[in-house]
């Protein structure tokens, strides 16, 4: 379990308290600015400055050792850049940088994990020549490879088109589900929201404004959150529909 | 993992530098009379071999510094060490203090003991500001490297012009050096600077793809940073202590085996060493050999025969 408690930093982030439980997906939504990215960057301690505490596992971050970790929580921040050239396969093997080297294994997992995001006649392709979705889907492969147990992930998919957003999330949804992988999630796209979410924070200034799950959110936040009404609609597979109407 | 081809590039590489620098060596001196047998082996040889550990510790220092601050700027003289190491051979200069311990002369000790001040100075900074380390770390060498540079104007204002042209000379690096002792003193910074990036090959590896994505792969960065910048400065200083601030090789000899290489660290760094070591040691031998009467200042050579080449290779590789 990820413990949060009186988070603050700066003017972003005030007082927050938390809990994300293990083995669940939660997702973090609310407006531009509101501190989403922040708190992520904070469990990751890549902001260290902050007050208050953020303990996994029971053990606050600051006395956890980096290589540690990265065993136990895989961070997908919402851009990645790479200007370097390397293999697909190579680059997923500096995901494995946290465990004891054992080559057998190491290719095993990635072998696997390129079996499982559709990627295994790219192992070799040079990674800065890949299109978006294939970008997005060896981000997701390097957190398999990682297999670390929380997977973070800051808006996955955002950057392709509708059809490869689809596509990308229901992939996500199905390796998180799979793997028994706890996430934590940051999206605007309402539909994976409240179909994929077992908990929802919603944030609003920096200070949390919400906690459940998606029926109690669709029922009393979404609209409120965003200032905008929302169409809200189950179809024959039992999926949410969402789709804004009015600016209130 | 490098593929085999990668590998066998390596090896030619080394090879052809190797084959270079024998080719300069054996041409330039005549074996079979006596006195240039001794000059060669007592005074070109130990040159020689300086040139190429100083090459080797200041190319690594640029590769390394390059990659730790994502910078492609970064050299062994951005981060003020050059500068300290300068200002300290100039004060033992301009106080005129002469001694040796040890064969160890006092402007050797002087020029360590200024870079070692400009580490301390830059660690005492980060330890005061803890965020943002990689800037504290760049403009805090930056400003000390200013603030040694104005001392040493001021020294030079104020020595005569015996002082003046001393400090003047020793800041144009030079490798005129007798016998082995200065090569000893030197080796063990090669083997430092050399032995701190075999031994964080990979975590530089992963670096090099910015510092969030390594530091999410469990990649303790700050500690990287720490390390690379305490010991290569070390090596660095010593360097510089030995032969002056030879500048360019560190900044140009990283560029030159990354645009001819595409590889990681590991064989990056075997790269450096042996680039930026047969290039100084060229440049050496061409200093001696391009004036009749006198030799030149290396550090002539090194920018004016480094620049061309790098932008040689620039538009070469911008036309493929």
């Amino acid at each position: 379990m990820i413990n949060i408690k009186d988070l603050s930093y700066l003017n972003i982030l005030k007082n927050i308290s938390v809990n994300i439980p293990k083995g669940d997906i939660t997702f973090i939504v609310g407006k531009n600015g509101s501190g989403k990215s922040t708190i992520l960057r904070c469990i990751n301690s890549l902001i260290k400055d902050y007050t208050g505490e953020i303990n996994i596992d029971g053990k606050n971050i600051t006395d956890i050792s980096r290589k540690e970790f990265a065993r136990k929580v895989c961070y997908i921040p919402q851009k990645t850049f790479i200007n370097y050239d390397i293999e697909v396969n190579e680059f997923l093997n500096f995901s494995r940088y946290s465990h004891i080297t054992n080559r057998n294994l190491d290719k095993e997992l990635i072998n696997n994990a390129l079996e499982l995001t559709d990627m295994l006649d790219l192992k070799n392709r040079n990674v800065r020549t890949l299109s978006g979705g294939e970008f997005q889907k060896l981000m997701l492969a390097s957190a398999i490879v990682q297999d670390s147990y929380y997977l973070i992930l800051d808006e996955p998919g955002t950057a392709l088109d509708p059809g490869a957003e689809n596509g990308f999330i229901s992939l996500l949804s199905t390796i998180i589900k799979d793997t028994e992988k706890t996430a934590i999630v940051i999206s605007h796209n309402m539909n994976h929201v409240l179909n994929m979410a077992d908990n929802i924070i919603a944030l609003d200034d920096g200070r949390i404004i919400f906690k459940g799950n998606s029926e109690e959110f669709k029922d009393n936040m979404l609209s409120d959150l965003y200032g905008v009404e929302f169409h809200v609609f189950k179809n024959n597979n039992g999926e949410y529909i969402c789709h804004p109407t009015k600016i209130l | 993992m490098p593929s085999n081809k990668d590998t066998m590039k390596l090896f030619l590489f080394i090879s052809l530098c190797v084959l270079l620098l024998a080719i300069f060596s054996y041409f330039t001196t005549d074996l079979s009379d006596i006195r240039e047998k001794e000059i060669f082996f007592k005074i070109r040889l130990p040159r020689l071999l300086l040139g190429f550990i100083a090459g080797a510790v200041l190319s690594i220092a640029g590769l390394s510094f390059q990659t730790i601050f994502q910078n492609p700027l970064a050299s062994p003289f951005t981060l003020g060490v050059a500068s300290g190491a300068s200002l300290g051979a100039a004060i033992i200069i301009k106080a005129n203090i002469h001694f040796e311990i040890f064969g160890v002369s006092a402007s050797f000790l002087g020029a360590f003991a200024g870079s070692l001040l400009s580490v301390f100075f830059i660690v005492s900074m980060m330890r005061l500001k803890k965020t943002d380390r990689s800037y504290t770390m760049l403009l805090s060498g930056i400003a000390f490297s200013f603030f040694a540079s104005s001392m040493i104007l001021l020294l030079n204002y104020l020595g005569d012009i015996t002082d003046s042209f001393k400090m003047a000379r020793w800041t144009m690096g030079t490798l005129d050096v007798i016998d082995y002792a200065p090569v000893l003193r030197a080796m063990p910074f090669l083997i430092v600077s050399l032995g701190v990036v075999l031994f964080y090959y990979r975590e530089l590896d992963i670096i090099i793809f910015g510092k969030d994505f390594a530091y999410s792969k469990g990649v303790d960065t700050e500690k990287i940073e720490k390390i690379f910048f305490i010991l290569i400065s070390f090596s660095v200083g010593g360097i510089i202590s030995v032969c002056g601030p030879i500048a360019f090789v560190g900044l140009i000899i990283p560029h030159l085996v990354k645009l001819i290489m595409k590889m990681r660290h590991i064989q990056l760094s075997i790269a450096c060493v042996f680039a930026g070591g047969t290039f100084l040691s060229l440049c050496d031998i061409f200093a001696r050999m391009l004036l009749k009467t006198s030799q030149l200042p290396i550090g002539i050579i090194t920018s004016s025969l480094g620049a061309p080449f790098l932008i040689f290779l620039l538009i070469k590789k911008s036309s493929k």
